[in-house]
């Protein structure tokens, strides 16, 4: 009882955090049941009928059934190419002596501060120049090069756990780097591998900033670029049902897989800093 | 490991192009067609005005015409699909820009088709010739004499809309002067009604429809031209010096709906349309943007801005000048011919006139304005055949987008009081000396 | 004949990543320079102008506004996010062992997993000053006279944005904290209650200077996180009322795909680059400084 008591503060704060946190969550998703008029005239009532044709509108005329589609398409591809290229570099820098080592390391460091939008421009006249505007291709090879500096880093860490006398075991036994890599290496790595897969893939699932630059053609866009689409949309129709409706649906995939991964989730998001 | 392998290999596989659902819709379509097979991909701005139009005549074209097809791609950011075709020389054949996208840009650029050959050539129906079937006075989308643009909707400017039969049930008058809005405030605080609903997040409806309306009708149109034209101290001038004090005026007098320098433009008209305020500044696509939710017994009617007692300036009324809502067919087009005559079969009265009775728009095209079925757009009509002439207060946007971009943002500031009206007319002073002595940015004269 | 196999080993684990991150991340850094040299608008003639992109900004007040706001954010957001995150984190770790503890963990987090658009979009729904959630709740509880214009007056609308900005990031560095604290061996802490401290002496002397270097991971990443903001401010307020809530970021944008002054869009890239440098330099320093 005791104990009870001396937490009631701390219980009392959280609380209020996380009211913070979940009633603009609730109050978006009622409104979402309720017709545009209702939504802005009486923001408070709750919905009699509930409007899911709102939900309907948002997928088919919002375009956000088609970039939902898009964005799974390009984040599972995207994730399964970043969690390999830099399995691979990590897996390199962490085990191999060499002359450039530290110059690559710090090459990628680098990577970590610059911010996508710096070379906003040059990048999407090279894009241009290479084809790769309006194209999924382009799209997931720039996530891909964008994402490699911090995976990298946060792989490196995992490997420098793995003892090494297991490799040396397999060098023995006649496997060549390549091999004792696939065979030994990424198996023991796994736990690693599935973090960075799970931390990336909500972070490629929500960019916005590179698929707005990069495509423009209405069938290619992404979810998050659709689902501004529908916010400018509201300057030219009066659908607000279809707009709170689309906030939901946007939500819903990550939060199922936040229930399935939470734990994964947020430890992966911790590895690569606190191991260190 | 064998696995892994044929994963990776059939990721690559799939990686190698879009993703198979959005490949099909994406222009170079129709490679398995017969050879005369023509495709016109059509890439145009949707807002107020809807796109349903353009596609219903494309269905029906595509119906006369077997070896042609018509694609449409419509949307509200049609400018950055736009203007990334054009980067990577993909272009439309032909176009609707909207009023966000660089057009005279590309037309500097040179990517624009002249028109005039095709348009001394017969129209559609093979009556008259093309031109003839225009009204003159709104076709003037040219630019070094050459007609680059076909207008088929016709807008008027930043008018003032209200409910007449709020007014008739309360017995109030519209405002013939300026000073006369203080009258009506006072009258309909009674209601607990105030004037103006504006949209906060879109300063330009505004900035359009109140200030440089406020300019003409103080100091004429030359105070307005002057400033279009970039005249050495025509922003700080005494017109302009006016208006921007009377608009601060206009705030704190409490003309303006409490909270509406906060919303989007379709919340604001949503509340006007709810009667929480009198009036609402919008152009002719007013009606169809907001038709879902327009009360029946709202009685829809646009006004000219009142008068400025004591001026003797002219009673003119604003158009919108359009070249962002115009055709345009590209240079770069492979089928100039065919999407000419597309175009001719869009701007048909025939054509026009279902566009004018489905979505209630007036047009430029002759012998259309009986279709025009609404009394909202009748009285807009009015509004111009009344005025002694016309402006256009939304022009600099077409030519100096940033300059004006940046004017609407001090506005904004100057109504939110954070300014005041001198600093606002110094800036924008600034404003336009940045412009006039940009070397890069090709000048336009304006004249009306 | 081991080594060289060694060496291609090497090509093959390395080369993909060098690859990739060379083509699209450090070539169009490094064209940013070259681009900047030049008026472009995309079209037509490229035209050298030197530094000429360089000089206008320096007289550029829409530029200069844009750094002072990217500053204040930094000023405002890095020090909210620090301490909210350590507050939180250090309520949470009271309840070591109660099966609160995941749950609060997992709700607090909860925001960081959300796309960033939808995001901006429900609290602009929630800041609407006519149908929104807040100036509702205002009124409900007789606070009228608070009711404002949240995003569209300049006293409230930076406030707000920081306010969603914070809202979304805390909770990523909360967890991170606690990480570090759940990390911290018991004895140090139960020794410390033997000695009879309080909850709070205990946070403050004993487990604060322990997380000094997950501190220092924070403020990094909040740092350059901050200097990335561009959604929330994009869809919230496009930058406004009179750029009062514009960033760096946005004003790239603007000038790049907007104005399509390609050229000079790239010397304000440039620009900032060399500051974002020697802001982390100077945070790298600072909090390094301090563990020696």
């Amino acid at each position: 009882m005791n104990r009870a008591t001396r937490n009631l503060g701390s219980h009392l704060l959280l609380i209020l955090c996380s009211l913070l946190i979940l009633l603009p969550v609730l109050w978006v998703f009622i409104n979402s049941l309720k017709p545009s008029a209702a939504i802005l005239l009486e923001p408070f009532s709750l919905p009699t009928v509930p409007a899911l044709d709102n939900y309907v509108r948002a997928w088919t005329d919002g375009g956000l059934g088609i970039g939902f589609l898009n964005s799974i398409f390009v984040t599972v591809i995207t994730v399964f190419f970043i969690v390999i290229i830099s399995a691979m570099a990590a897996y390199a820098l962490s085990r191999k002596r060499f002359r450039f080592r530290i110059a690559i390391q710090n090459t990628f460091l680098t990577g970590l501060m610059l911010p996508t939008f710096l070379a906003m421009a040059p990048l999407f006249l090279l894009m241009n120049d290479l084809g790769l505007v309006n194209s999924h291709l382009g799209l997931i090879a720039v996530y891909v090069a964008y994402s490699l500096p911090f995976t990298i880093f946060m792989l490196i860490a995992f490997f420098n756990q793995i003892p090494h006398t297991l490799e040396e075991a397999a060098t023995i036994d006649g496997c060549g780097p390549i091999k004792a890599f696939w065979k030994i290496m990424l198996p023991l790595a796994k736990p690693g591998l599935i973090s960075a897969a799970i931390f990336n893939f909500v972070g490629i699932w929500n960019e916005y900033i590179l698929a707005l630059i990069l495509l423009s053609d209405d069938p290619l866009k992404t979810l998050p670029v659709k689902l501004a689409n529908i916010m400018m949309r509201q300057q030219y129709h009066t659908d607000w049902g279809a707009l709170y409706a689309g906030i939901v649906l946007s939500f819903i995939p990550v939060v199922i897989f936040y229930l399935i991964f939470q734990r994964r989730l947020i430890e992966g998001s911790t590895a690569g800093a606190v191991k260190e | 490991m064998k696995k892994v392998g044929m994963l990776f290999a059939s990721i690559l596989l799939l990686a190698g192009c879009n993703a198979p659902w959005a490949s099909d819709s994406s222009g170079e379509t129709g490679t398995e067609n017969k050879d005369d097979q023509v495709t016109i991909e059509v890439m145009m701005f949707e807002g107020g005005f809807g796109s349903e139009w353009v596609k219903s005549s494309a269905d029906a074209y595509m119906e006369q015409n077997e070896n042609v097809s018509v694609e449409v791609i419509a949307s509200p950011d049609i400018h950055q699909q736009l203007q990334t075709r054009f980067l990577s020389n993909d272009v439309p054949d032909l176009m609707v820009p909207g009023p966000s996208f660089d057009i005279m840009g590309v037309i500097n650029d040179g990517k624009i088709l002249g028109l005039d050959d095709y348009l001394e050539e017969d129209s559609y129906s093979g009556e008259e010739k093309w031109l003839d079937t225009f009204e003159q006075g709104q076709f003037n989308l040219k630019r070094d004499g050459k007609t680059l643009g076909i207008p088929t909707v016709f807008s008027s400017g930043y008018v003032w809309w209200y409910n007449e039969a709020l007014f008739e049930e309360n017995g109030w008058e519209t405002p013939e002067t300026w000073q006369d809005l203080y009258v009506l405030k006072d009258q309909a605080a009674e209601k607990e009604i105030p004037l103006f609903a504006v949209p906060g997040m879109h300063p330009g409806y505004y900035f359009n429809g109140i200030f440089i309306p406020l300019v003409e009708r103080i100091g004429g149109k030359q105070a307005v031209l002057d400033a279009f034209n970039l005249k050495e101290g025509a922003w700080t001038s005494e017109a302009f010096a006016e208006a921007a004090r009377e608009s601060q005026k206009m705030v704190e007098e409490g003309l303006f709906l409490e909270g509406t320098f906060g919303l989007s433009h379709t919340e604001a008209q949503t509340l006007f349309f709810q009667n929480q305020a009198l009036f609402a500044t919008a152009g002719t696509w007013l009606e169809g943007e907001m038709s879902d939710i327009i009360p029946e017994d709202f009685k829809l009617r646009a006004m000219n801005q009142p008068i400025w007692e004591g001026s003797d300036a002219e009673f003119l009324a604003p158009v919108s000048t359009g070249w962002g809502g115009a055709w345009y067919v590209t240079e770069d087009s492979e089928n100039k011919e065919e999407t000419v005559q597309f175009l001719k079969f869009l701007s048909s009265s025939e054509e026009v006139k279902k566009m004018v009775e489905s979505r209630g728009l007036a047009s430029v095209v002759k012998n259309t304005e009986d279709a025009i079925s609404s009394d909202a757009l009748k009285s807009a009509l009015t509004v111009m055949q009344e005025a002694e002439g016309s402006y256009a207060p939304t022009a600099i946007n077409d030519s100096y987008p940033e300059m004006t971009n940046n004017m609407i943002n001090i506005y904004q500031s100057l109504m939110l009081n954070e300014i005041t009206p001198e600093e606002f007319t110094q800036r924008a002073e600034e404003f336009a000396a940045q412009v006039r002595d940009d070397s890069s940015i090709q000048k336009m004269e304006f004249s009306w | 004949m081991k080594r060289k196999g060694d060496r291609l080993a090497l090509v093959f684990f390395l080369s993909p990543a060098l690859f990739l991150y060379g083509l699209f991340v450090l070539y169009p850094s490094i064209q940013a320079l070259w681009m900047s040299m030049y008026q472009w608008r995309g079209l037509g003639e490229k035209t050298w102008i030197g530094f000429g992109n360089y000089e206008r900004m320096m007289s550029d007040a829409i530029f200069i506004n844009a750094m002072k706001i990217t500053g204040k954010y930094i000023l405002f957001q890095v020090p909210l996010v620090l301490i909210i995150s350590i507050g939180l984190a250090l309520t949470i770790a009271n309840l070591l062992k109660s099966r609160w503890l995941n749950t609060y963990r997992a709700t607090v987090f909860f925001p960081y997993i959300l796309p960033g658009v939808a995001i901006a979009m429900l609290w602009a729904t929630i800041f609407n000053p006519v149908s929104g959630m807040l100036n509702g709740l205002l009124n409900a509880i007789g606070l009228e006279q608070y009711t404002t214009e949240w995003l569209g007056r300049t006293e409230t609308a930076f406030g707000s944005v920081v306010f969603v900005n914070v809202w979304s990031m805390v909770g990523f560095y909360t967890v991170l904290i606690l990480a570090a604290i759940l990390n911290i061996p018991e004895e140090l802490t139960e020794a410390a209650e033997i000695d009879g401290a309080g909850k709070w002496q205990k946070s403050f002397y004993i487990i604060l200077p322990l997380l000094k270097d997950v501190l220092q991971v924070v403020i990094v990443f909040t740092l350059i996180n901050t200097l990335k903001i561009f959604e929330m401010p994009q869809l919230l307020t496009s930058g406004g009322p009179n750029r009062s809530t514009e960033p760096i970021s946005l004003y790239i944008y603007e000038q790049a795909f907007q104005n399509f002054n390609f050229g000079y869009a790239s010397a304000l890239g440039v620009i900032f680059l060399i500051l974002i440098f020697i802001a982390s330099m100077l945070t790298l320093r600072l909090t390094r400084g301090e563990k020696v």
